[in-house]
C-alpha cells in the first residue's frame, strides 16, 4: 500500500482536540487532518529516490482520525506547488543537530 | 573576514607579482639614489619601504579573493542533501578506519605465518567480546547483576528480557476560548454540517457499535470540545530499543 511508504501516509495536522460523548461518559482524542497522496503510486522517484506526496484538490479537507493512529512527524521538502518530497534518508534529530 | 585571512591565502600568483614589483622598484631606487648625498640617504630608504608595503598591502588586496574549492563547495551542500541525502554517508573516514583496525593491527599482531586467516580470526574475536560486553552493560543497565558464570548467564537472560512497553502518546496547550461542537466550527471555519458528517464517519469506521458517538446533529453541535495545540509522540530511536525520540506536532 502506498508503494515505499509501506501503509502510512501523510497529513497535514489541522487540529487537536478531545470530545466528550456525555451519554457514555468517555472523551475521545482526535485529530482532524488534511490527508495527503502519494504520487506515482508511491514508488520512488528515479532522479532522486525519494517518495513524492501531493495535495490534491479533490481530497477532503477535514478528516479526523484518533490521534493513536499518528505515527510520528515527517520532514517534507516543498516541491513546487502542493506538491512535497518526504525526507527518508536523514532522520529528525540528525536533521536538527544539522540546521 | 578577507582581511582576517588576507595573508593566509594570498595565491602564488600575486605573490609573484607582488615580488617582481618590488625588484623593479628597487632597481629603480638603487639608481636614483646614488645621487643623493649619503647625510639624506637613510631617511629616503626608510621613506621607500613605507611606500613599498603600502604599495604590497594594495595589489595584495586588490588580487586576493575567497573563490577557491575549500569555500566554494559549502554552498552546494544543501543542493547535495535534497538529492542524496546525508553527507556523513558518503565519508570515507569508516572504511579508512576499517583498513587500519581489521587489516594493519590484525597483520601486527599475527605471527606472519598463514597471515590472512589469523586477521580475519584477530578481528572475529575482538568482535565477538565487544558484544558480549555491550549485552553485559545492557543487562546491568536494567538492573541485572550477572554472576561469575558470565557467559551461561548472558546465554539463558537474552532471550527472556522483554522489551519495554511503548509509551503513550500526550496532548498539551489546553485552549480556553472555545467549549463545544458549535465553537470549534466557527474556530476553524468549518461548516458544522461538515464537522457533524466527519464525527458519524470516524465514528461508524473506528468505534465499535455499543460505543458510538449519537449521529443527530443537534446533539453533536453541543458536545463538550476542548482545543489543544500540540501533541507529543514517543518514536523509538534509531537502532534502540529504550530509547524514544519525542516528536512534537
Amino acid at each position: 500500500m502506498y508503494g515505499a511508504l509501506r501503509g502510512r501516509l501523510l497529513a497535514k495536522l489541522v487540529a487537536l482536540f478531545k470530545i466528550m460523548d456525555c451519554s457514555q461518559d468517555t472523551v475521545r482524542r482526535l485529530a482532524g487532518v488534511q490527508m495527503l497522496s502519494p504520487v506515482n503510486s508511491g514508488r520512488p522517484s528515479d532522479i532522486h529516490s525519494l517518495v513524492m506526496v501531493q495535495l490534491r484538490e479533490d481530497a477532503r479537507e477535514f478528516t479526523l482520525v484518533d490521534i493513536g493512529t499518528i505515527l510520528g512527524l515527517a520532514h517534507l521538502i516543498p516541491e513546487g506547488d502542493r506538491r512535497w518530497l518526504v525526507n527518508s534518508r536523514i532522520d529528525l534529530r540528525t536533521f536538527n543537530k544539522i540546521y | 573576514m578577507k582581511n582576517i585571512f588576507l595573508e593566509f591565502q594570498v595565491s602564488k600568483r600575486t605573490r609573484a607579482k607582488v615580488d617582481k614589483q618590488r625588484k623593479e622598484l628597487r632597481h629603480q631606487r638603487a639608481q636614483s639614489n646614488m645621487r643623493v648625498a649619503p647625510s639624506k640617504r637613510r631617511r629616503r630608504l626608510e621613506d621607500d619601504r613605507d611606500e613599498e608595503n603600502e604599495l604590497r598591502m594594495d595589489m595584495i588586496h586588490t588580487e586576493s579573493h575567497f573563490n577557491f574549492v575549500k569555500m566554494h563547495l559549502p554552498s552546494h551542500f544543501s543542493d547535495h542533501i535534497r538529492q542524496f541525502g546525508n553527507i556523513p554517508m558518503y565519508s570515507t573516514d569508516f572504511g579508512e578506519l576499517a583498513h587500519k583496525e581489521q587489516i594493519k593491527d590484525g597483520w601486527r599482531r599475527s605471527n606472519k605465518n598463514d597471515v590472512e586467516r589469523q586477521i580475519l580470526h584477530s578481528y572475529g574475536r575482538q568482535h565477538a567480546i565487544r558484544m558480549r560486553l555491550l549485552n553485559l552493560n545492557s543487562l546491568r543497565r536494567r538492573g541485572a547483576n550477572p554472576g561469575d558464570d558470565v557467559l551461561g548467564y548472558l546465554d539463558k537472560t537474552t532471550s527472556t528480557v522483554s522489551t519495554p512497553a511503548p509509551r503513550g502518546r500526550i496532548l498539551k496547550g489546553r485552549r480556553d476560548d472555545l467549549s463545544d461542537v458549535l465553537d470549534f466550527c466557527k474556530v476553524f471555519g468549518i461548516s458544522l454540517d461538515r464537522i457533524c458528517l466527519e464525527l458519524i464517519r470516524y465514528s461508524q469506521h473506528n468505534l465499535p457499535t455499543e460505543r458510538r458517538l449519537p449521529e443527530e446533529p443537534a446533539i453533536l453541535q453541543l458536545l463538550p470540545v476542548e482545543l489543544l495545540t500540540q501533541l507529543e509522540i514517543p518514536v523509538l530511536a534509531f537502532q534502540e530499543t529504550d530509547v524514544y525520540d519525542i516528536h512534537r506536532a
